[in-house]
């Protein structure tokens, strides 16, 4: 088998690392499927992660950086990362397949995806919170699948025409509280609080709260921090909006 | 008995559903689904009925998820966050969070604070839960590998 030069060792594994922090994965992870990678390639190679860069090192040669950006959880895309890494380390996809398909996939920057309605479909769900069975009768489960479908779409759509963070969270926030208060108005309910309470679910960080917890007890301070602080950022837009739509009505 | 149902199905519903908005893989739908609602119902049960400190409870929640997710991941080959991000959605505390935020408008701030401490308690306990079931895997391994390597 003849080996792979290390420039393209190198982009191979950048590209990797790259796809990776886009799909939501561990810094510790990253850095130790990188180099799992790296092995079966034939080389020898040293990486330090952060959360919006990677650095990489082969055998001692070349070295080179790519930048990226923080937030978009995309679990399918790790999932086939490590699938492909591990047909990779049991011979039985070659080192040309595989760098193949890593730079499809950094070409067309997706996977294999849901549709939006079937997602929309899964917020609905997860507003359906099990913590508010002894609280409200049941009946008023299906508002609370109506106004997270409403609030899920609001924040999917506005997240994909405007780049700015933040803003898109504090306005799905004010419309899940307008859309509870204009049902209490209208009698259908008697207390709005439980189902702003379900609604927000689907847009609670929890994706981020998780994996800064698990980095910062696996002392990777750096990224930990960092994805504390913007979790903290994201539950705070949705609470002002929230918050904005109680003040104002 | 009929509201154990209700908990179960909603709870495995609702795991399944952050699956989809997080793009999970197909295969992995029903593994979320048993992990999110035993790891639920078992924290409800223990909380409901046993009268359990709520702390306690969402750790030992945490902890059975971790377990889970540790032993069904290396069974079916699947990464191990890809499990246990969608089953922590029902444990996550929603709502003292949004009672933190209303009672700050409704300027009782002594109330808001004691309700954000809950919150941050609550999530540091899930945190704790987790790294244990992390923590006694590993020492379980220590353990098997020693005895391995005396003999």
């Amino acid at each position: 088998m003849r080996k792979m030069s290390y420039q393209r060792v190198s982009e191979v594994c950048l590209e990797t690392g790259y796809l990776l922090i886009n799909g939501g994965a561990e810094s510790y992870r990253i850095e130790d499927t990188i180099s799992r990678i790296g092995y079966s390639l034939g080389h020898r190679v040293n990486c330090y992660v952060t959360v919006t860069a990677v650095f990489i090192e082969v055998d001692g040669e070349t070295s080179k950086f790519i930048k990226s950006n923080l937030g978009g959880t995309n679990l399918q895309m790790i999932d086939d990362i490590n699938t492909m890494s591990r047909k990779l380390a049991s011979h039985v996809m070659t080192p040309k397949e595989f760098a193949h398909e890593i730079d499809k996939i950094y070409r067309d920057k997706h996977t294999t995806d849901f549709p939006f309605y079937l997602k929309a479909f899964g917020a609905g769900l997860v507003s359906m919170a099990p913590m508010l069975i002894s609280t409200m009768p049941v009946h008023y489960f299906i508002y609370c699948f109506i106004v997270g479908l409403i609030g899920y779409a609001i924040s999917y759509y506005l997240s994909k025409i405007s780049p700015l963070p933040y803003v898109d969270l504090f306005i799905s926030g004010f419309t899940i509280a307008l859309l509870g208060i204009i049902l209490k108005d209208i009698h259908l309910v008697n207390n709005y609080h439980n189902i702003i309470i379900g609604a927000v679910m689907p847009l609670v960080p929890g994706v981020a709260i998780t994996n800064a917890f698990r980095e910062l007890v696996m002392r990777h301070a750096l990224s930990g921090a960092v994805k504390i602080l913007d979790a903290v950022l994201v539950a705070t837009s949705i609470g002002f909006g929230i918050a904005t739509a109680l003040i104002i009505f | 008995m009929l509201e154990l149902l209700l908990h179960i199905i909603l709870s495995a519903a609702s795991a399944i559903g952050f699956s989809l908005i997080t793009n999970a893989p197909h295969r992995a739908a029903g593994i979320i689904g048993i992990t999110g609602s035993l790891s639920w119902t078992a924290f409800w049960v223990l909380k409901t009925y046993a009268h359990v400190n709520i702390l306690l409870a969402n750790m030992i929640g945490a902890l059975i998820i971790g377990l889970l997710a540790y032993h069904l991941s290396r069974k079916f080959k699947l990464p191990e966050n890809i499990i246990y991000i969608p089953c922590l959605v029902n444990l996550v505390p929603g709502g003292n969070a949004y009672r933190t935020i209303l009672y700050m408008v409704q300027n009782r701030f002594i109330a808001s604070l004691e309700q954000a401490i809950t919150t941050f308690l609550i999530a540091a306990f899930l945190a704790v839960g987790l790294f244990s079931a992390q923590y006694l895997i590993s020492v379980v391994r220590g353990i098997i590998y020693f005895r391995k390597s005396k003999i």
